[in-house]
């Protein structure tokens, strides 16, 4: 499959390509009062509302390491249920729970790269920065460990009670 | 059929759909107003009937064109008042509207549809009409708006024969209006003219022209009618063929067939030759001929049979009937016949000036297409402004470059805007359909029933409409039905005898609310329940237990109907079901509430997805929110220097003191969290306390401003001052409850579009949706209810305050402000009297003074009354404030004023000069300054002293008060207790009874009142009636609780009817006198002598 990839501190991360919908420099966005703390807010993309999770602290990075970025942020939007099911049907009903139009903030932007699915393994346990059950699965690439991240998880939306 | 005329006919339909839409409502009003209905929609009533007929004819729908043409008869009676619009006659044409609209809906198989019923009645009523004449009644043709042209007479040759046979008749001789006169002239014939007639709007009509007489006034006749024509039109041709003037004098006939051009309609044709509509006929431009006029070029006249295109692209002749005939129009291949090029878009504006929903013309358009146009078009918004701000740079570069941007601006908001609507539809278009369902069912039932529609202007989402029929169609049946009861049974119950139904639509807290209301029997709650326990629903234990809320709410559950007997109207056990799943389906909700007897109201609660709302974007802390308009009562702006004033502590909450009100306050930071502009001191205390702290500090501060003689109120207005911050209110209303939301700042108002809150902020009970604002940023729309609730704001607690921790405030609000008539003496004195004390004021001549036995009379409306110049009775004329001397005074004014009392039996008016104002203020009466008999006291109002005369007294100086009226009491020894809330009338009943011997106390109201009757030794209690926190009756009611249970009770009010004086009785009072009435006052008080002593 194809993955679209990212840095967010030292981790190298990727996102199965077609959840993606656009990437986006970061812009300003209104946070909601009330909210979970890794929700930076909401943005205007297009007449979309879109909600955007901070992913370093939705992946419980400690206030220097989420406010140390000097780094112009990306966003990582991601496409909604309905929109993968249009493409990938099987996909959407398997990895793809959210219905609202989501971003990630991210923050450098990599390649695409092209996985093999069988070189696809469990997240090692030593993994640092990011929890297991965040992690879709890993891929070797290059001596860099590609993290391919569960954005359901991530989004705090388990695929199986929704 | 060729594909061309399937698409014709497709056009036929939803024009004829478009007509049936209007007809309807049309006819309604029609069989409401009867004969007083408006010409104008009878006439459009009769275009609608008229057009469907014409085109239907075109294609041949024979069925349609005899229901509609029978249809147009009768409305063509009905137009001409030769037909009363009588019940009858309105109900045959629902029916045979409700045929049509059948006929309309499958086109293909009307001709099956079998209408004769329909005809006959109508039929029936016309054969019976009151006027046998044929109705032929102008036709409405189709409009050309072009102006009218030179006229240009092309003569070509004339084709055969005199009137009444057209052409193409025999060859389909369908005629259903064989009388019609029509002009034999065949437009083929005349392809120059027709092109120029088509450039310029024209129509054609044949118009038999009456010879009568000799040659000269034959031709004087025809000479007349060129003329005429000449302005509008031209005179093509004859028939027989003669444009000579000599020659029509030579013609022998006794009528000549006219062929017309011309831009007016025929109605306006008629009316400019004066003659009879019979007499013209319209003919129609054959479709060839419309081809022609791009095909020709204009110089050459190619023969006719160069255009003969579309076989049978023959469109709708909305001319007369004579040229309608299906026969008529069916054209052959060669031979294009009359026909008429456009589809009768505009339903003769002529006619139809102003007033009417005219039909629009419409495209369909796939909802999400205008998703993608909205999201664009919002981000057409965004760019637009990036733009303007990049501007502001290269513009000094490229000063051409501004206007361009300027330009972009405007027209991106005005594609905004466009977008926005386009999606939106008025819930009208739903409201609209129930009159005549409600009409039907109440016929069909034998039920007289109104319903009122409002609020039809109420945008909803087009899905949320869409959804919308069904449900609310199930409901108004079910009114119809269950809800209102039989007219006699209503008059029974006391009720007028047509229920009363009301269909609303409104905002409310960010849903839109769709209310059916009935005064009809509303629903038996425990009726309900046995019938659920019938079906086995619910068990009997938990019909023991159910709330009656919960027992309504059984209505909809399936398969339960309410109807006693199943009708076809409803009762089968489906509707309110089906009404709650699909409302729930569009994310709303159904609520119920209903009383036996009284009646029932639903209430749909929609949601707004996408719908606009007004909206206050306001701000708090660092971040902006939209506050919907809906439930907002109003603004309060509130300086910090005069928070102290307005902010005050209930139960720990802050309240704010809004005219009298408490109102709970919520500060919108502090519920939601978000860091505060406002207190400048943004500590981490709990705001209540802080909110606290910072009022005693602040009093302080206003009692060091006051004891300096300054007011409190600063006259600076610097925000950046953080003394001088400034906060606002939002007065919210929900569900009747009223409270305060502090926010930083009101930024602006605008029209949101409400986007659903995003799953993830699901629980947050603030927010109702989201919204994006004119600059592209999104911003939150905050849920009253949700930050009410949130909040956790107590209303019980603020309404036990305002009852009782405010009573103080009220009164000293209450009982000082009176309305005051201020008046001007002859001498210049300024003397005030209050409101209630006056019967009326008249002006007066001072010719109509009069000197009786040496005193001032007034000869006022057949009576007299005798004048009292209130100075002069005082003696107070020589107050060095006299302006000119009385009685020079006296005959220079022209006119006088004459203030007559509320006092009962006494004819007697106080002469002023004039009137200065009548005032409602405050007044601080001061008794000492000027001393006089007759005078309470003077009080300082604008600057000026007023001198506020004790009318009573005064009436007695002047020795009017027959004091022989005036009954003895000895009140020595007894003590009295006055109470009334406007110190003038307590100091004056006070006097009476002091006057009589009485010791008198006052209070000021019904609670001081009790309180004193618990302390001290009374006699008597009068009391005024009417006072603010306890009126008269209530310490009626609480005197016996007293140790003064037995205290004689006098009532005195200003406005004595035998409704109160029975009420008086009732409560507990020896009686009640009107207030200022001192001989009345007396006599009753003397008549309990004997019990007190």
């Amino acid at each position: 499959m194809l993955v679209s990839t990212f840095t967010l501190g030292e981790l190298y991360l990727g996102i199965d390509i077609i959840l993606v919908r656009e990437i986006n420099r970061s812009m300003e966005c209104t946070p909601v009062p009330g909210s979970q703390d890794y929700i930076r807010g909401m943005l205007n993309i297009r007449g979309r509302v879109i909600s955007l999770f901070d992913l370093k602290r939705r992946l419980g990075w400690s206030e220097d390491e989420v406010s140390d970025s000097t780094i112009k942020q990306y966003n990582v939007i991601m496409k909604t249920r309905a929109e993968v099911m249009k493409i990938n049907p099987e996909l959407a009903t398997a990895r793809c729970p959210w219905e609202d139009p989501v971003g990630l903030a991210v923050d450098q932007l990599g390649d695409v790269r092209e996985i093999v699915d069988d070189n696809i393994l469990p997240p090692p346990a030593n993994l640092r920065g990011i929890a297991a059950d965040f992690v879709h699965g890993v891929v070797e690439f290059e001596q860099n460990l590609l993290i391919i991240i569960d954005v359901a998880m991530v989004l705090g939306l388990d695929k199986h009670n929704q | 059929m060729s594909e061309e005329d399937d698409e014709l006919l497709g056009m036929f339909v939803q024009e004829a759909a478009e007509h049936l839409e209007t007809i309807e409502p049309d006819l309604l009003t029609l069989e409401e107003n009867g004969d007083d209905t408006e010409p104008e929609i009878i006439n459009r009533l009769f275009r609608g009937v008229h057009s469907i007929k014409g085109s239907a004819g075109f294609f041949g729908l024979t069925s349609i064109t005899k229901l509609s043409h029978t249809m147009e008869n009768l409305l063509g009676k009905v137009r001409e008042k030769t037909m009363p619009a009588s019940p009858a006659v309105t109900d045959s044409l629902l029916s045979g509207l409700d045929k049509l609209q059948t006929m309309i809906n499958d086109v293909a198989a009307s001709d099956s549809v079998d209408a004769t019923e329909q005809i006959a009645v109508i039929q029936a009523i016309l054969d019976g009409g009151p006027d046998a004449k044929p109705a032929e009644a102008p036709p409405a043709a189709d409009t050309a708006e072009a102006a009218p042209d030179a006229p240009e007479p092309t003569p070509e040759p004339a084709v055969t024969e005199p009137p009444s046979s057209p052409p193409a008749a025999e060859a389909a001789p369908d005629a259903d209006t064989a009388s019609a006169p029509s002009g034999s002239f065949d437009l083929t014939q005349y392809p120059q003219v027709v092109a120029d007639a088509q450039t310029h709007g024209r129509k054609f009509f044949s118009f038999l022209l009456d010879l009568p007489g000799e040659g000269a006034e034959k031709k004087e006749s025809f000479t007349r009618i060129r003329a005429l024509l000449s302005s509008v039109g031209s005179l093509v041709d004859t028939d027989p063929h003669m444009l000579d003037d000599q020659a029509v004098a030579n013609y022998t006939g006794s009528s000549l067939s006219l062929l017309i051009a011309t831009v007016l309609e025929d109605d306006l044709l008629i009316s400019l030759l004066q003659t009879q509509e019979s007499k013209v006929s319209k003919i129609a431009i054959p479709a060839g001929m419309e081809k022609a006029k791009t095909e020709i070029p204009a110089a050459t006249p190619p023969p006719a049979s160069s255009a003969p295109e579309g076989e049978t692209v023959a469109d709708m002749p909305a001319g007369d009937e004579g040229v309608r005939k299906p026969g008529l129009i069916k054209p052959s291949i060669q031979a294009v016949s009359s026909t008429e090029s456009s589809k009768s878009k505009k339903p003769a504006p002529s006619g139809a000036k102003g007033s009417h929903p005219t039909v629009e013309e419409t495209l369909r358009v796939s909802v999400s297409l205008l998703d993608e146009l909205i999201n664009n078009a919002g981000e057409l918004v965004l760019a637009r402004n990036q733009l303007s701000r990049a501007a502001v740079e290269v513009q000094t570069q490229f000063p051409h470059f501004g206007p361009l941007v300027q330009n972009l601006d405007s027209i991106t908001s005005r594609i905004q805007e466009k977008v926005m609507q386009a999606r939106m539809q008025p819930v009208s278009i739903v409201f609209n359909k129930f009159p005549r369902i409600v009409r039907d069912l109440a016929r069909k039932l034998g039920k007289k029933i109104d319903l009122e529609l409002r609020g039809g202007e109420v945008d909803l989402d087009k899905s949320v409409i869409e959804h919308l029929s069904d449900p609310l169609t199930h409901m108004i049946r079910n009114v119809a039905d269950h809800a209102i009861e039989m007219p006699e049974e209503r008059i029974q119950a006391g009720k007028i005898d047509a229920g009363q139904v009301e269909l609303a639509a409104y905002h409310e807290n960010g849903m839109v609310n769709i209310a059916l209301a009935d005064d009809g029997a509303g629903i038996d709650a425990e009726r309900i329940k046995l019938k659920a326990l019938e079906k086995g629903q619910i068990t009997e234990r938990e019909a023991d237990i159910m709330s009656e809320e919960d027992a309504l709410d059984l209505i909809f559950a399936p398969g339960l109907s309410m109807a006693k007997k199943v009708s076809d109207v409803s009762g089968r056990g489906v509707g309110m079901d089906v009404v709650r799943t699909n409302i729930e389906k569009l994310g709303g909700t159904v609520q119920i509430q209903s009383k036996v007897g009284k009646g029932t109201t639903i209430i749909l609660k929609l949601p707004l997805t996408l719908a606009i709302i007004p909206a206050m974007i306001v701000s708090s802390g660092k971040q902006r929110f939209a506050i919907p308009e809906i439930g907002l009562v109003e603004i309060v702006r509130i300086a910090e220097s005069d928070r102290a004033n307005q902010i005050e502590t209930v139960g720990n909450a802050p309240v704010l003191r809004l005219r009298n009100m408490l109102l709970p306050l919520v500060d919108l930071a502090e519920v939601l969290g978000v860091q505060r502009v406002w207190p400048h001191d943004s500590t981490q205390i709990d705001q209540r306390e802080r909110l606290s702290d910072r009022r005693a500090a602040m009093k302080k501060a206003a009692k060091a401003k006051n004891a300096d003689g300054t007011t409190g109120r600063d006259s600076t207005d610097d925000r950046r001052d953080p003394n001088n911050l400034v906060a606002y209110v939002m007065v919210l209303n929900v569900g009747g409850n009223e409270f305060g939301m502090v926010v930083d700042e009101v930024l602006d108002s605008e029209e949101i579009v409400v986007k659903p809150l995003p799953s993830f902020f699901k629980d947050n009970l603030c927010f109702s949706a989201t919204t994006i604002l004119g600059d592209g940023s999104v911003s939150l729309i905050i849920d009253y209810a949700g930050l009410m609730e949130q909040a956790n704001i107590n209303f019980s607690n603020v309404e036990k305050a305002t009852r009782s921790d405010l009573d103080q405030e009220r009164r000293a609000a209450l009982r000082e402000k009176q309305n005051i008539i201020l008046l001007e003496t002859d001498t210049g004195l300024i003397m005030g009297i209050v409101h209630s004390m006056v019967r009326r004021v008249e002006k007066i001549s001072p010719s109509l003074l009069d000197n009786i036995g040496g005193l001032p009379y007034v000869r006022y409306d057949g009576k007299t009354f005798r004048a009292i110049y209130p100075d002069q009775v005082m003696g107070l004329e020589g107050m060095g404030l006299s302006i000119r001397e009385t009685e020079e005074g006296e005959e220079e004014e022209e006119n006088l004023c004459m203030v007559v009392p509320n006092i009962p039996n006494i004819q007697a008016g106080l002469i002023f000069s004039r009137i200065l104002d009548t005032r409602e203020t405050h007044v601080d009466l001061d008794c000492r300054a000027i001393q006089s008999e007759g005078l309470f006291g003077s009080a300082q109002i604008d600057d000026r002293v007023v001198l506020f005369p004790d009318v009573n007294h005064l009436l007695e100086m002047a020795g009017i008060t027959d004091s022989g009226r005036m009954p003895s009491v000895d009140g020595t020894g007894y003590r009295a207790l006055v109470v009334d809330d406007t110190p003038f009338i307590r100091v004056l009943t006070s006097n009476y009874l002091q006057s009589a011997g009485f010791e008198v106390e006052q209070a000021e109201d019904g609670h001081q009142a009790i309180a004193m009757l618990n302390k001290g030794e009374y006699d008597l209690l009068v009391t005024d009636l009417n006072m603010p926190i306890m009126d008269g009756f209530e310490l009626a009611l609480e005197v016996p609780t007293t140790a003064h249970a037995e205290i004689p009770i006098i009532g005195t009010t200003s406005s004595i009817s035998s409704e109160i004086q029975q009420r008086c009785n009732r409560a507990g009072f020896v009686s009640c006198v009107p207030t200022i009435d001192k001989a009345r006052l007396l006599s009753i008080i003397a008549t309990l002598q004997p019990r007190d002593g």
